[in-house]
């Protein structure tokens, strides 16, 4: 009796941790005094999955996306990366096995070399004299040179960043966000400050690589075709309120001019 | 567009009252000319021979060789001084000014006063002049090297920390952010990003410094510690203007190699 409880508990659990998804929002919402940004949100993201965050800017995407993050706390609601609630963690190397970023740009340490800026994702793992040592002798540098040719800029290693095109920034980005292997990642409009062509590329690139890993990623793009194109779902947000929530594929075009074209109309008048 | 009226009806009488003091003031200088005695007064007996005289020992320095000798051992003396007391500042400023900063301190009150001692010992040190601090030493231990060294090490050292503080504390901060997302705590972020995007700063401010440090070298020999500034003196004792420049000179070409050197090493560490 005992054995059979126990065995079928342990099922249970184990059931469980797969079923725990990367990302879950129970009633999470944001507020500044009186200003809501973002709505009381239900909100879940399995694992695995590449979700495209879409609105018109002041939509609460960022707001989104840095609750993820968890850089701020939900005004009310709970906000869970795998089953662990983020008001319970502190900044930190727990916190940054769970969630890597990718910002919109002015990210990377520009008087550093790239092989550092990589490395740098790996300094919630390492103690203070490894960093220290890395700092003239880079630690791991395989690791790094691994990432690296995943996003295909290997020759700029010893470059410095700031000395980088955009494109090549985002890449040693995400090059960093790899090198951090977090169960999520985060991008905050990843490719704003690039031209159509360098941001298409980019936008394959990071959902190539993470999905390679298996990790989640959720990104806020202003660009339709892309989210289209490289996500598996999107998620439609105005005035801090979701208005769809649907797969890629089933996106229909009248559901998109709502989105943006009211909120067109309304900075007209 | 509306609050331009009142501005435009206070502006003439602004204008008018500044013109007011601006002939104020020029009827005072005026009046101040009649006070003196321009025949003797203006310079000293035989002074307008002497500016003549100082004017062409500066185109016309003494060169012999031995005087030369004396001019390179001087600077050498000089450039030591200079290089050590830097050397001390170095060993004062960057812990105290990495404390002042705050920016490694684990909580707010702990910040506050790290920062609050650390500007204080700092604020001390560089208030007080590095001549004022040669005749303290010298007094304490005497007409030695080390007095030289110390007192130009500790004004400079206060103020090396103060600058580095500012620096390591005005650096951009999304480097940063994304530093502490990927774990990396305060110690980390400081290696990795605050100490290299200040650097460049840092670097080229301590440049100057040195700079500095030799001119104040220099004049350390005013109260008798040696080098540039001691011979100096010797030579305007004797009223030997051609000597004097010789030196003058060699001290001018010190602080454009220390340029040169340092704008090599800018180069090279910009981003």
């Amino acid at each position: 009796m005992l054995r059979a409880n126990s065995a079928l508990s342990s099922s249970e659990t184990s059931v469980e941790a797969t079923a725990v998804p990367a990302v879950r929002f129970d009633g999470a919402s944001m507020r500044y005094g009186q200003t809501t940004v973002l709505a009381p949100l239900e909100f879940v993201v399995e694992r695995g999955t590449r979700v495209a965050v879409i609105g018109p800017s002041g939509a609460g995407k960022t707001t989104l996306l840095r609750l993820m993050a968890g850089a701020v706390a939900p005004t009310t609601g709970v906000v869970e990366l795998c089953g662990r609630d983020l008001a319970s963690l502190r900044p930190g190397r727990e916190l940054a096995r769970l969630v890597g970023m990718i910002a919109q740009q002015f990210d990377l340490v520009p008087n550093l070399s790239v092989l550092h800026n990589v490395l740098a994702g790996r300094l919630g793992e390492w103690s203070f004299g490894r960093s220290l040592l890395s700092l003239v002798w880079p630690r791991e540098q395989r690791l790094a040179f691994d990432a690296l040719e995943r996003v295909g800029v290997t020759h700029l290693a010893h470059q410095r960043a700031g000395r980088l095109s955009g494109g090549e920034q985002q890449r040693v980005a995400i090059a960093r966000v790899l090198v951090q292997r977090p169960t999520v990642v985060l991008a905050d409009e990843p490719v704003a400050s690039l031209d159509p062509a360098r941001a298409r590329e980019v936008v394959r690139l990071l959902t190539d690589v993470t999905g390679e890993q298996g990790e989640t990623l959720v990104a806020s793009i202003h660009s339709i075709d892309l989210a289209r194109e490289f996500f598996d779902r999107i998620v439609g947000l105005r005035n801090g309120l979701v208005q769809f929530d649907v797969p890629a594929f089933s996106i229909r075009d009248h559901v998109l001019d709502e989105l943006y074209e009211i909120e067109g109309l309304r900075s007209e008048v | 567009m509306r609050s331009e009226p009142p501005a435009s009806v206070a502006r003439p009488r602004a204008i008018e009252s500044r013109r007011a003091i601006t002939l104020i003031l020029l009827g005072a200088f005026a009046l101040s000319l009649l006070g003196i005695d321009w025949t003797d007064g203006v310079f000293k007996p035989r002074g307008v021979s002497a500016i003549w005289e100082t004017l062409g020992a500066f185109v016309r320095p003494d060169l012999s060789p031995d005087l030369l000798g004396k001019a390179m051992a001087a600077a050498w003396q000089t450039a030591v001084y200079a290089v050590a007391g830097l050397t001390v500042a170095l060993l004062i400023g960057i812990p105290l000014g990495v404390i002042a900063s705050g920016t490694l301190a684990r909580s707010r009150a702990g910040m506050v006063t790290q920062v609050g001692v650390a500007r204080g010992i700092l604020a001390f040190f560089r208030a007080i002049h590095e001549l004022v601090w040669a005749l303290l030493l010298v007094a304490a231990i005497g007409l030695s090297p080390m007095a030289a060294v110390l007192a130009l090490g500790i004004p400079y050292g206060g103020i090396l920390g103060r600058i580095y503080s500012e620096l390591l504390q005005d650096v951009p901060q999304a480097p940063l952010d994304a530093l502490r997302r990927s774990g990396a705590s305060e110690w980390r972020v400081f290696l990795f990003g605050r100490l290299p995007m200040a650097l460049p700063d840092m670097v080229s401010y301590t440049f100057y410094r040195l700079e500095c440090g030799i001119r104040s070298a220099a004049v350390l020999g005013w109260v008798g510690l040696g080098g540039l500034g001691f011979q100096v003196q010797i030579a305007l004792a004797d009223l030997a203007y051609s000597r004097v420049w010789t030196f003058l000179w060699v001290l001018v070409a010190m602080v454009v190699l220390v340029d040169l050197w340092s704008s090599q090493v800018r180069r090279r560490l910009a981003p």
